[in-house]
């Protein structure tokens, strides 16, 4: 059994192409000819062209990937790389050929894009493809999503770049990260299957609770009290015998103005802006409308150069809603630890 | 009638569609057309399964709906440096995908790693890890353990990294690889970097651990190469406006930026070629990013603000997260993110417990609440 795992992962000089090896540390400045497309260029006048493509959300199939890696044999000298926003990206591309490359991936079927002021790649985690905890399908929402705005894709036309991220559950880090995320959220009580309990660890269930609504009963149950749950989902991820999720009632939320550059005013997680919308596949219509109605207030709105954060923290709160026409509620006020933090003190209103 | 009308219907549309690709392998389809027909998930509770002989690195997952499947596990793999594979690699990983799994994979997961999906077995899950050692690949990144620690590309592509990236993560995989294959904390660390304060590897917002590339000087102003791309119609103007600290004067001649009011933010650095970053450079480590568990979503918090970096052996950095992995050890209860540690024993007894220096660049602000709680040996015997 010794010989398994220990590995580690592979030199940073077995992956990458030779052009990225000589000029390590030595690249200048970039240029964006077109949309998806980058031009590196380096202290010593070499290049180095990149070629962008959206990816599908959460899963890909082994047929599309070895066809993907041909493409690269063909155009990159075999070489490409995941961006950290999950597209994909060939990297090094004769530049002659770039024209001949994106017209064989839009054939394909991958948009290219996703670069400077447009929408970059949208994030989003299997959900219902293969997960035990998901109030909404991110994939699906991510594909309606992708679908009506592949135009701001393939375009440099928003005032700043956006980038939307989307989790089917409260755990999920990426969706508060994001200038707009979309996030699951469960409303209904958690199922504890009492005569499971005894394979689950107690203590740990217990403890596990944020708000101490899970209380000891019997010599193995739990029970749960129903006015103190947040629906966080946190004993059903340590415990099979309790179950959360009911179809009629979970939904989704929508947060905006996640962003992790220190530029501006600096990295701060988004804001629930609206607290719930009802699932709705295969089109998602509701988080469709609701991604349009945000960005073009924003687009209206926002000066040359300013991402989705910088905008709200110029205009406020109150005016980010009078201008976007969402339904502020009670439901938008932070009951929970930060509550005082995020109450108003200063009268610096925006009427 | 097709039998998936919601997957045909997801499979329209010019966006890469997820219901295409998983008709081109063998994941079982029905699954996922119920949960949509249902608005319910089919699959059923999970957990972090061991390879045979490995601690961590697959996922096991149950179904509810045994007449379709009856269960589906799955391995992580952990990234190569900066994300760069070749194609011969790559194909490698998707001809061993294919022969063990049901030939669908997840290219990148949110902590940066592929998964491949759809494997029954233990043996598979073992023969899956021993073809992937044996080209230099190896999987982790699952239960409470170190997970992968994914980073940007780093100066292999990226004229602003101030760090080196992908060797940092080629040591520290190669470094902590028995922490990262074997679960031995009260819950997962999940470290993440970034070259530089433009922060792309999002470390401040979703790393237990935060290594972020910072610099100490001021940015490089180049003010002949300035003056040729302003004549060319670059707009310094806006720069100067945008710049958050509004640090910066430009005269038509010369950029002044002033040293007083900077605070590295990169704004300049992103927009003009001719600044570049400084050259007294180093990481900045936060602790207790997340959004998962007690306390709710956090933000990462600063503890060493400027480490710096001695390839080959990154001594005083190894240090530090050898201290931040220690107390994690002792003092984290079960299942609780760093984050929640943090929170409940307090951020100054943490920093106590790491033995940091305290500076100024710890803290956005000192504490407003007057209630504080005196120890004996700092009273002198008065009490």
């Amino acid at each position: 059994m010794s010989n398994i795992g220990g590995v580690g992962v592979t030199p940073v000089e077995e992956n990458i192409p030779p052009v990225l090896l000589k000029n390590y540390g030595k690249w200048d400045t970039h240029e964006i000819p077109r949309p998806g497309v980058i031009k590196r260029i380096s202290e010593t006048g070499d290049v180095c062209y990149t070629v962008r493509l959206a990816m599908p959300p959460s899963r890909i199939s082994v047929a599309t990937m070895l066809e993907l890696c041909d493409l690269a044999d063909e155009y990159s000298g075999g070489y490409f790389r995941i961006t950290l926003r999950n597209s994909f990206e060939f990297i090094d591309v004769i530049p002659e050929k770039i024209d001949e490359l994106i017209g064989k991936a839009e054939a394909m079927g991958f948009p290219v894009g996703g670069t400077k002021n447009s929408l970059h790649n949208i994030m989003a985690c299997p959900a219902w493809i293969h997960c035990n905890l998901p109030a909404t399908d991110s994939p699906g929402i991510a594909k309606a999503l992708g679908d009506a705005l592949i135009e701001e894709f393939k375009n440099h036309r928003l005032p700043s770049w956006l980038k939307i991220n989307i989790g089917a559950c409260a755990n999920i880090e990426e969706a508060l990260m994001a200038d707009i995320g979309i996030i699951g959220v469960h409303r209904d009580q958690p199922i504890v299957i009492e005569e499971k309990m005894q394979i689950c660890e107690r203590p740990t269930v217990i403890h596990s609770c944020p708000t101490y609504a899970i209380k000891p009963k019997g010599k193995h149950s739990v029970t749960i009290v129903a006015e103190k749950c947040i629906h966080c989902g946190a004993c059903t991820m340590h415990c099979e015998a309790i179950l959360t999720g009911d179809p009629k009632l979970d939904g989704y939320a929508v947060a905006v103005g996640g962003k992790a550059s220190n530029t501006g005013s600096g990295p701060d997680l988004g804001r629930v802006v609206i607290p719930y919308l009802p699932n709705n596949p295969p089109r998602w219509e509701e988080a469709v409308n609701a991604v349009v109605q945000i960005m073009d207030a924003w687009r209206k709105d926002a000066n040359p150069d300013e991402r989705m954060r910088e905008w709200v923290n110029r205009i406020g709160w109150d005016r980010f809603f009078k201008k976007t026409g969402i339904m502020v509620s009670i439901k938008d006020i932070d009951g929970y630890i930060y509550g005082s933090e995020f109450a108003r003190s200063d009268l610096r209103f925006g009427w | 009638m097709s039998d998936t009308p919601y997957m045909d219907e997801l499979s329209r549309g010019p966006w890469p569609s997820h219901a295409k690709e998983l008709k081109r392998t063998r994941y079982p389809v029905e699954m996922y057309e119920e949960a949509m027909k249902e608005k319910y998930t089919q699959w059923g509770h999970g957990g972090m399964s061991n390879v045979p002989g490995l601690g961590s690195g697959a996922i096991a997952r149950k179904s509810r709906r045994p007449d379709i499947i009856s269960h589906s596990h799955l391995i992580r793999v952990l990234g190569t440096p900066g994300n760069f594979y070749k194609a011969s690699t790559f194909r490698k990983i998707c001809k061993i995908a294919d022969k063990y799994g049901d030939g669908s994979l997840h290219v990148l997961t949110t902590n940066y790693n592929i998964e491949i999906c759809g494997l029954m077995s233990n043996e598979d899950m073992k023969g899956v890890t021993l073809e992937l050692n044996a080209m230099g690949f190896d999987v982790g990144s699952a239960g409470d353990a170190i997970r992968n620690i994914p980073d940007c590309m780093g100066p292999a592509l990226c004229e602003y990294a101030v760090v080196d990236t992908p060797r940092l993560k080629h040591f520290l995989t190669k470094h902590y690889i028995d922490d990262i294959q074997f679960p031995r904390f009260g819950y997962k660390i999940k470290t993440k970097m970034s070259g530089c304060p433009n922060e792309c590897g999002k470390a401040v917002l979703h790393g237990d651990v935060g290594i972020i590339g910072v610099f100490r000087d001021l940015p490089r102003v180049d003010n002949e190469r300035l003056r040729e791309w302003a004549g060319n119609g670059g707009n310094i103007a806006l720069v100067c406006d945008n710049c958050p600290a509004d640090a910066m004067r430009w005269d038509n001649r010369k950029l002044v930026i002033d040293g007083d009011r900077c605070v590295r933010c990169m704004y300049c650095i992103n927009r003009v070629p001719a600044i570049k970053p400084g050259d007294d450079r180093g990481v900045a480590i936060t602790v207790g990013g997340k959004m998962k568990g007690k306390f709710g979503p956090m933000k990462g918090k600063v503890v060493f603000p400027f480490i710096e970096i001695t390839p080959p052996d990154y001594k005083e950095l190894v240090r530090a997260f050898d201290r931040i992995c220690d107390v994690f050890d002792e003092h984290g209860l079960k299942k609780e993110r760093m984050g929640d540690m943090i929170q409940r024993i307090g951020f100054d007894k943490y920093l106590e417990m790491l033995g940091v220096e305290v500076s100024p660049m710890l803290f956005s602000s000192p504490r407003r609440n007057t209630f504080y709680h005196w120890k004996a040996e700092e009273l002198g015997g008065a009490v």
